[in-house]
């Protein structure tokens, strides 16, 4: 028979240790909510190289999330740069240097938006009828990012928002071009292509300026 | 004797104090166990993406995609006219109902960026009955496909909210600005409006949704104010999400607020895109021809009324 003082004692270590043991878990299910929105101060993404010498970087990021929070991770930030970079690249400055457009252009969209993007819109979107300019010198703002997850705090949207800015000599004198791009990229098959855009342009020579918008990816029924 | 009795008696209130401690540390450890769980199945719910009430706030509508509207238009294209009805039903505390008061069908063009908004007073007659008695028997579904064999089309959406639901809304995004477009002066509804522009909030615009009385056409002015207090509404959700930010947000808010069946937040994004990309201009509000008696009946041009708007959900030669 235990005596009265060591039963006490008994009760007293298992009602702390029943403590300590639910402190811990309620700490570790705050840890683990903590974590799960982890922010969106992610390492920061390598440029890009490109032939002129234009490199987009990434500015704010900001995520939303219709569950738990969310983020955009390391890897789905560079893939969303790169593939902004390849839309620059190849859509406005390749046009520009070599006339035509580079082939990777059309590999960003998914194939809902991916007609439209090479067919009605392909004015817009690209430089492909500016044709060659000299002495191209571009500027872009920082890729402003906007994640968006799903119920489970899964990411399924991010919006990468930008401008850019180039000027260069045309034949009829000096060529202003200013873009704000909003693309934004779900995932298909593993990777992050465009599944909505809306782009504006402004080109102004000497002789006219002209404004075009182009927005696509609305389909709301499948 | 005595000296026997003494110690048992000790022994006995030794022994109910160390029962007293032992109830009362359990009790304790079983309250802390019970809130260990909860909180602990509160917190894997949610990151489960299950709602939880607490962190999801209150639900102010709900908005369903229907099977049968979808299977029509996938054959399509996701480009193809679709159709979403809004109902606003009568359900309140205390008075309960959930008759579809409030009725209105859009019709939207994604190709030619155009909408036309079908306003269908509540006592148009549908199979001998008042249309909005559907809700009150199946629900959204079977008031959309009510609505939808009035007007000969396949319902994709329908978005449902009673009247609580209504105003905490309107109040939750700060209200909205109406151009009220003739005096008002109704006890019934409490509805008390000079014309002109003002600023509603929920309550205000629940009032002028509500007013029948002061026109001599009763419901079937009503069923268009609605329509005008639509059309505010997506003015003013076009203002703030003009750009993906924006219309993250507005996800967010729906996600905390709105029930949504069969719907994910891509295809939250792409309806709201495709709103944004209909300018309040290109939307019509028209209410449906209708007769007289206490249950109306079509009126005559109604056939080709419905023809005109079903081809591609929008009227153009009415």
């Amino acid at each position: 028979m235990p005596s009265p003082r060591k039963s006490s004692n008994n009760l007293r270590s298992a009602a702390i240790i029943g403590g300590s043991l639910a402190v811990v878990v309620v700490l570790a299910i705050i840890v683990a909510i903590v974590a799960g929105g982890g922010g969106s101060k992610a390492k920061k993404p390598q440029h890009v190289a490109n032939s002129a010498g234009l490199a987009l970087k990434i500015g704010t990021i900001d995520v939303q999330s219709a569950g738990p929070p969310a983020r955009i991770n390391s890897s789905v930030q560079q893939s969303v740069l790169d593939s902004s970079q390849t839309y620059v690249d190849d859509a406005i400055l390749a046009p520009l240097e070599k006339g035509r457009l580079d082939q990777a252009y059309a590999q960003i969209f998914d194939r809902g938006v991916r007609r439209q993007a090479t067919g009605a819109d392909r004015a817009t979107l690209t430089e492909v009828r500016t044709g060659t300019l000299k002495g191209l010198k571009a500027t872009a703002t920082k890729v402003r990012l906007d994640g968006m997850g799903d119920q489970t705090g899964k990411l399924v949207l991010v919006a990468a928002t930008f401008g850019v800015d180039v000027s260069a000599k045309g034949s009829g004198g000096p060529v202003k071009i200013q873009r704000l791009a909003e693309l934004t990229f779900a995932p298909e098959s593993g990777r992050w292509v465009v599944t909505a855009y809306r782009v504006g342009v402004t080109r102004s020579t000497p002789a006219k300026t002209a404004a075009a918008v182009a927005r696509a990816g609305t389909g709301a029924i499948q | 004797m005595k000296l026997a009795i003494k110690p048992r008696r000790g022994n006995r209130t030794k022994r109910t104090t160390k029962q007293r401690v032992k109830r009362a540390v359990l009790a304790c450890a079983a309250f802390v166990v019970v809130v260990v769980v909860g909180v602990a199945a509160l917190g894997a719910a949610w990151l489960h993406g299950y709602k939880v009430p607490l962190t999801t706030g209150a639900t102010y509508l709900r908005v369903e995609k229907l099977a049968g509207g979808s299977r029509a238009d996938a054959s399509t294209g996701p480009t193809s006219p679709f159709f979403i009805l809004l109902i606003g039903n009568d359900s309140r505390p205390g008075v309960g109902g959930s008759r579809g008061d409030a009725l209105h069908l859009v019709g939207v063009n994604p190709k030619k960026h155009k909408a036309t908004m079908l306003d269908i007073p509540r006592d148009t007659c549908w199979y001998g009955d008042k249309i909005n008695s559907a809700n009150a028997t199946g629900g959204a579904p079977a008031q959309a496909e009510a609505v939808g064999g009035l007007v000969g089309v396949n319902v994709s959406y329908a978005v449902d909210v009673d009247f609580d639901g209504f105003t905490s809304m309107i109040d939750a995004v700060g209200g909205f600005t109406l151009n009220v477009p003739f005096e008002m002066h109704d006890a019934d509804s409490g509805a008390f409006f000079h014309p002109g522009v003002q600023h509603m909030t929920g309550d205000l615009a629940l009032r002028f949704s509500r007013d029948r009385h002061d026109f001599p056409q009763s419901d079937i002015i009503r069923t268009n104010n609605q329509g005008l207090v639509i059309l505010a509404g997506i003015r003013q959700m076009q203002q703030s999400a003009s750009n993906a930010a924006g219309q993250f947000h507005l996800i967010t808010l729906l996600y905390q607020h709105a029930q949504l069946m069969n719907l994910g937040v891509t295809d939250l994004y792409r309806l709201g895109r495709l709103v944004q990309d209909i300018p309040v201009g290109n939307i019509r509000n028209v209410t449906i021809p209708v007769g007289g008696g206490n249950c109306l009946s079509l009126g005559g041009d109604a056939p080709g009324f419905f023809a005109d708007f079903r081809d591609d959900a929008i009227l153009e030669s009415h």
